[in-house]
């Protein structure tokens, strides 16, 4: 049994898998939203995946922590992934892995905005996963244009980050990443991304977003490639031990674009170029077998009894 | 010209008035939303009255500020419901109960323990939904809705307990609604209901409008004892324009909240025939009052020049700086 946490709005990235590529272990998996906790009793005995910090508002984290904690007290044998308070967020794990000299591009919240950014840049909220909220912007004029439309439009500014571009066009006109999952101590590459578009969010198949017969060897290729280090060093960065890394590559050099809490695990087959099927299905197997190494078997114990009162989020600094 | 000020569909409400009961507002009226701002390099001297200020972000907030103190700066314009002396929902009830105005108070999740009162409801500062919650007996319960709130995601900042004081007489709940229009205070409506939560009053639900009920009403819209009361209201949560929500316990004024931006009137075919007429008084008389403050001023423009420190949170001066709740 594995119990997965994470937010109602989405749980899709789960039921998904389980519906589709990952239906042999429909019995195996359990959702337990955040937003059920007030009313949760009792987990059963499971490997414990926590995620979608992104999303989460401060109580929902120190909510998290708290049932982590209490789980890994009571239970310490248990295999546990994503403890929530070593999470780092986007922007702390853009900026470490530029400082670190990891990352040839900075991301910059607004007050940091000065003479030696470097555009184009583009707008994006630290904590949703709809992508760029711009355009590319090319000067500092465009970019005050942008800022004033965000926040007047009603955008909180402590969680804009503004990011510098590190993409780079291949001489087909696409943009190419590439993604790593990772399950505990088990990482493999995932698949790869083309986009006709700078902003890249999946292949649009009516974009003109077409894997060429290269495209495709060399996706299943990458399937077998070793995990580069830098993006195992993303992961612990971002203090994940569970989700997926998206990179690109700038001048030759691997750029850490962000790790993901609560990825999708396996592109849906309904949306996937059909030629990529075939790679894409040899994905959902490693994703199985990666999920199946991590199942633990449910023994005809007890649950592990839940307590998790509102006092105790405000007993750890939480309301306020 | 009188300029409504605002933010994301905040126009909605006043068109659509507009559009029900006539007045023409296009040709002395124009919306503002505060999103157009980087586009304006200057703004014409007129009024400018700011609605739906609960609604703001703290950022859209700083710049309202901003643009209502560059207004201010030219003697020739008008600013209404300026956002600096705009007092939220949470820190008017607050200061209300703490100057013993209100015999109830309100607290933050945080403030639980704190709670003096019970029965208490939970609702939420930036909305005009009512209670979200049913009464709250004991402090285990609400412990309970505070978690429920707490891990489905609800910001703490949006979060009020309330604590009920029940101003209830024979069984009956009366909400008195008022208006101020720039100092002008008008009483609006009386509502009766056999339920606490009088957002939907009985008279309404049932069809039924009591004689002795529309009696009082009238009475209350003739003489409207709660004047100088509400008027002080108004003044401390720095409202020119809005409509606020009160019971009455022992003689004195109980306010529940004030809605800077608040339907007016129900269109004809969605109000009960016996407050038909009283619409469209009401109506033509907040139009008449628009009217008078969009009487043009001596005329000019202002400059704008958003500064950049505004959005990039940097301030550069007090000038900037927002006085959260002067």
């Amino acid at each position: 049994m594995i119990v997965f946490f994470v937010t109602a709005r989405a749980s899709d990235t789960v039921s998904t898998f389980l519906s589709g590529w990952g239906r042999e272990l429909r019995r195996k998996i359990h959702i337990q939203t955040y937003e059920s906790l007030a009313n949760l009793t009792e987990l059963p005995t499971a490997t414990m995946i926590f995620t979608d910090f992104e999303r989460l508002t401060r109580l929902q984290m120190i909510a998290a922590q708290s049932v982590w904690t209490q789980i890994r007290t009571q239970r310490p044998e248990l295999q546990m992934l994503n403890e929530p308070r070593r999470f780092r967020g986007r922007y702390d794990l853009l900026k470490a892995m530029a400082e670190a000299g990891d990352n040839d591009y900075r991301a910059y919240r607004l007050d940091e905005v000065g003479p030696s950014i470097q555009y184009p840049v583009f707008l994006r909220i630290e904590n949703d996963h709809f992508g760029a909220r711009t355009t590319l912007l090319d000067t500092r004029e465009e970019l005050d244009d942008a800022v004033a439309a965000a926040i007047l439009g009603g955008v909180d500014p402590d969680l804009l980050l503004v990011i510098e571009f590190a993409g780079e066009k291949g001489p087909d006109g696409f943009y190419r990443y590439g993604m790593v999952s990772r399950f505990g101590d088990e990482l493999f590459c995932r698949s790869t991304g083309l986009s006709s578009s700078w902003m890249v969010k999946g292949p649009d198949i009516r974009r003109g977003d077409i894997y060429s017969d290269e495209d495709i060897a060399n996706e299943r290729r990458f399937m077998d490639e070793p995990v580069p280090p830098l993006v195992r060093k993303a992961f612990d960065r971002a203090g994940l031990d569970y989700g997926r890394a998206d990179f690109g590559v700038l001048r030759g050099r691997l750029q850490i674009w962000e790790v993901n809490s609560n990825p999708m695990f396996v592109p849906h087959k309904g949306k996937l170029q059909p030629e990529r099927i075939p790679a894409i299905g040899y994905l959902a197997e490693r994703t199985v077998k990666a999920l199946q190494a991590l199942d633990c078997p449910e023994p005809p114990s007890p649950g592990i009894p839940i307590n998790l009162r509102f006092t105790d989020l405000d007993h750890q600094g939480g309301a306020r | 010209m009188i300029y409504l000020v605002g933010t994301r569909h905040y126009d909605q409400v006043m068109k659509s008035f507009f559009n029900d009961f006539g007045g023409g507002f296009e040709s002395w009226g124009q919306f503002l939303p505060l999103e157009s701002l980087p586009r304006i390099g200057r703004l014409p001297t007129g009024t400018y009255l700011f609605l739906g200020l609960d609604l703001f972000t703290p950022a859209q907030r700083r710049v309202g500020t901003w643009l209502a103190d560059t207004l201010e700066g030219d003697p020739r314009n008008r600013v209404l419901n300026h956002p600096r002396r705009f007092l939220g929902r949470f820190d008017l009830l607050r200061q209300l109960h703490d100057r013993g105005a209100n015999a109830f108070n309100v607290y933050r999740m945080h403030e639980a323990r704190e709670i003096k009162r019970w029965p208490v409801f939970v609702r939420f500062e930036s909305n005009h939904d009512g209670p979200q919650t049913p009464l709250i007996e004991t402090a285990q319960d609400l412990e309970h809705v505070l978690l429920e709130a707490a891990v489905a995601g609800v910001p703490e900042s949006e979060l009020m307990i309330c604590e009920f004081l029940d101003v209830s007489e024979d069984g009956l709940y009366r909400k008195y609604g008022a208006y101020n229009f720039a100092g002008d205070f008008v009483p609006r409506s009386l509502v009766f209901s056999d339920d606490w939560v009088t957002k939907a009053p009985s008279q309404d639900r049932g069809g039924e409008a009591r004689p002795e009920w529309l009696a009082e009403q009238d009475a209350f819209l003739a003489d409207f004892p709660h004047r100088d009361q509400v008027a002080e209201v108004f003044r401390l949560a720095g409202i020119d324009y809005g409509r606020i929500d009160y019971g009455v316990k022992d003689g004195q004024s109980q306010v529940w909240e004030i809605n800077t931006n608040p339907i007016p009137a129900l269109p004809p075919h969605r109000a009960l025939p016996a407050r038909q007429a009283g619409n469209r008084r009401f109506a033509d008389r907040l139009i008449a009052e628009f009217q008078r403050l969009a009487e043009p001023n001596e005329e000019g423009f202002v400059e704008l020049n958003l500064p950049d420190a505004l959005l990039y949170g940097r301030p550069a001066s007090g000038q900037m700086e927002v006085r959260p709740f002067a």
